[in-house]
């Protein structure tokens, strides 16, 4: 088993996090007084009359990022939830926001059970045509909590769909210390189905979901080996977490 | 009566649509039997419009567009409206899920992902997306948007990869019936606008007439082998009507003041000037000859049917309305020596007839089935009249009365984006003419004693 993250290391994220904080707060100010206020977020307001005030191929920016009152500026703060410098269409958003108090996305579910040890967290939606993605993660003080909260999580997941009647098929994942891939389909209503798409790692003392949303005709659920989108999402994100620590890879 | 069931009348207009994209679908290079049907305005790119409201209920253009789709490729199906949750435009009634596997049926995804996305004759990219007010479509890992529309296909990065099915996501402009799709022509008329005419001059020649991309008369012949089309000017906002009596070659169409026109082709003269008549037509007219009588059959602003007649050094005829209300160009022929037939197609797809007999001018009859172009008609022997027709599967069904009564719907076949033509040396062939998907001819050519050749590409 691999130990904790040395006292430096956590320092260096904090540093990190700081450096990443201004930066990003330089950014979004100078994009802010250059192209003013983000563009707003589909479902609020009317959609229709916003769409049209807006030229059609102007690319959206870069996530909107908030960080929760009192939080402190750990790893969540500079993590790229999503892979940065991306230019996005008019039809997707994205929204981050880091909280080491927030919850993991698991929609309409009941919260996973409650954890000890977490240090930092940060989650994100990304909304495009047809489909919706959550990302987050999850940093713990050792790699029992983390190994804990990936239980938690897995298990908040079955819980959820035996409470809502939905099929659940779930397989193993090769991503980090321990990883598991799972779909979730709601009952069919005219031939179609709601289906979530889970991958949920955990690599040292870090844990990962990543959530993919969408519509299924029934017959075409992919098992959850073939949910390539979600476990792509995963891998790039412990990726991610490996090259910022590589000592928990 | 003509006047009932004009929803009938609406719902063979989509099987026009419809047989349309079946015509188009396989092997489209250009989509040029569909542009000339359009003037060159057209609709901007649609802009990103996503869904904010639950209103899962199937808007009407999403149902048109399903319902086209669907015919064109029969034994296909679509879903439009779904319930609320997540971002997608089928809360709202305005998407359609068109079931398509990316494994078994591409050729036909493709085919129709073409035609949608092909540039017309104006030089519009894009033409039939725009003119459906297509938002974006998703198919096979793959996004195009209308509002990134310089971009091309994009990968896709949704969870459904939609191998299954293409999602067609519309603006309101086009869930609402507001696009040049549904308001740039008069539905029903749009397989007629396309066809071409046919006269036979002597025993060895065929002409044929059509109205070209930018509403210009064209004529290509048949003498002995299929001659090249020629451009012969002009700005008809119809397909034109042509016989070949007294020596001349007639040419009838609407103009763009709306009025029938003609032109004149003389062996000793050659072309004449285009020459109006004054009368606002609202269809492309009909035409039939005998014993160098011309006989002439229009569709009026009401929709009901004027004929007039003209005869070698006479003027023409007043016109005389023949009352109805019809929905397709009326078609003339004579069957003998005092019987003329006409025929048109009436407001619930059907056909009708009337004739003059001795002088003398039956009234409306229903011949039933279900058009989904105006009627062709010729006559191989006396007393004989062959009907042919576009029917709802976009093939050409012929009916014919060989004077003893109407025989049977027989189906001759093929696909086409066009109604019918038909010219005939009598007591020898029948010649029937459609417009293919290529731009081309069709032709199914009926020889005495030997019968139908089948459908062959001119």
């Amino acid at each position: 088993m691999r130990s904790r993250e040395a006292p430096g290391t956590r320092r260096g994220w904090v540093t990190a996090g700081l450096g990443g904080l201004a930066v990003t707060g330089l950014v979004l100010g100078v994009w802010f007084a250059a192209n003013g206020s983000p563009d707003p977020v589909i479902g609020s307001g009317d959609a229709r009359s916003e769409a049209q005030s807006v030229a059609p191929s102007v690319p959206r920016p870069e996530p909107t990022v908030s960080i929760a009152a009192g939080s402190d500026a750990g790893p969540a703060s500079v993590f790229a939830l999503f892979p940065p410098g991306e230019s996005l269409p008019v039809d997707t958003s994205r929204e981050v926001a880091v909280d080491v108090a927030g919850t993991w996305p698991l929609g309409a579910c009941m919260p996973a059970a409650a954890e000890t040890g977490r240090v930092d967290f940060v989650r994100g939606t990304e909304q495009g045509p047809e489909y919706t993605r959550d990302l987050a993660v999850g940093w713990y003080a050792d790699d029992a909590s983390a190994a804990s909260a990936y239980d938690g999580l897995r298990a908040a997941v079955e819980a959820c769909a035996s409470t809502t009647g939905a099929e659940i098929a779930r397989a193993p994942g090769d991503l980090g210390a321990a990883s598991e891939l799972t779909t979730v389909a709601q009952p069919a209503v005219d031939g179609v189905s709601e289906v979530s798409l889970y991958a949920v790692t955990r690599a040292g003392g870090t844990v990962t979901l990543a959530v993919d949303r969408a519509t299924f005709q029934v017959g075409t659920v992919p098992a959850p080996a073939d949910a390539t989108s979600a476990r792509a999402q995963a891998e790039r994100l412990v990726t991610e977490l490996c090259q910022a620590e590589p000592a928990h890879c | 009566m003509l006047r009932q069931t004009r929803s009938i009348g609406a719902a063979a207009a989509f099987a026009v649509l419809a047989g349309l994209l079946v015509a188009l679908s396989p092997g489209v290079a250009r989509a040029e039997p569909v542009d000339a049907l359009y003037t060159d305005q057209i609709d901007a790119y649609a802009d990103y419009d996503g869904a904010d409201t639950c209103s899962p209920s199937d808007k009407p253009g999403t149902v048109a567009l399903k319902q086209a789709i669907l015919a064109a490729y029969p034994g296909t199906t679509g879903s439009i409206s779904r319930a609320c949750g997540g971002q997608s435009e089928h809360s709202e009634g305005r998407a359609l899920d068109w079931m398509v596997s990316v494994g078994s049926q591409n050729d036909l995804a493709e085919d129709f992902l073409r035609w949608l996305l092909a540039e017309d004759a104006y030089g519009n990219d894009h033409a039939m997306a725009r003119r459906f007010g297509i938002m974006y479509v998703i198919w096979n890992h793959e996004v195009w948007r209308a509002y990134d529309a310089a971009e091309g296909w994009q990968p896709y990065s949704g969870p459904n990869p939609h191998t299954d099915h293409i999602h067609l996501s519309m603006s309101w402009d086009g869930a609402l019936r507001e696009t040049t799709w549904f308001t740039g022509t008069e539905l029903g008329m749009r397989m007629d606008q396309a066809r071409v005419a046919a006269t036979w001059r002597s025993r060895n020649r065929l002409d044929v007439l059509r109205r070209g991309p930018s509403g210009q008369l064209q004529q290509r012949t048949w003498a002995d082998g299929w001659q090249g089309w020629v451009e012969l000017g002009g700005g008809l906002t119809s397909s034109p009507a042509a016989v070949w009596a007294g020596g001349s070659l007639w040419v009838f169409a609407r103009g763009a003041d709306g009025k029938l026109h003609q032109r004149r082709w003389r062996s000793s003269s050659g072309w004449g000037p285009w020459q109006t008549t004054g009368v606002e037509i609202s269809a492309a007219p009909g035409v039939a000859s005998q014993n160098k009588r011309i006989d002439l059959v229009v569709r009026t602003p009401s929709g009901s049917v004027a004929h007039r007649a003209w005869k070698p050094k006479r003027e023409w005829s007043s016109w005389r309305d023949l009352g109805g209300v019809v929905t397709s160009p009326p078609a003339a022929v004579w069957r003998g020596r005092d019987h003329l037939d006409v025929f048109a197609r009436g407001t619930n797809g059907g056909l009708y007839q009337q004739s003059k007999i001795d002088g003398s001018w039956t009234g409306w009859s229903s011949l039933g089935g279900s058009l989904s172009s105006g009627p062709a008609a010729t006559s191989f022997n006396p007393g004989r009249v062959d009907l042919f027709v576009r029917g709802a599967s976009a093939t050409v069904v012929q009916r014919t009365d060989s004077g003893s009564g109407w025989g049977s719907w027989v189906n001759l076949g093929g696909r086409h984006v066009s109604g019918p033509a038909t010219a005939s040396l009598p007591g020898t062939r029948i010649d029937v003419l459609t417009r293919n998907r290529g731009g081309g001819l069709n032709q199914n050519t009926y020889l005495y004693g030997t019968g139908w050749t089948g459908w062959l590409l001119r």
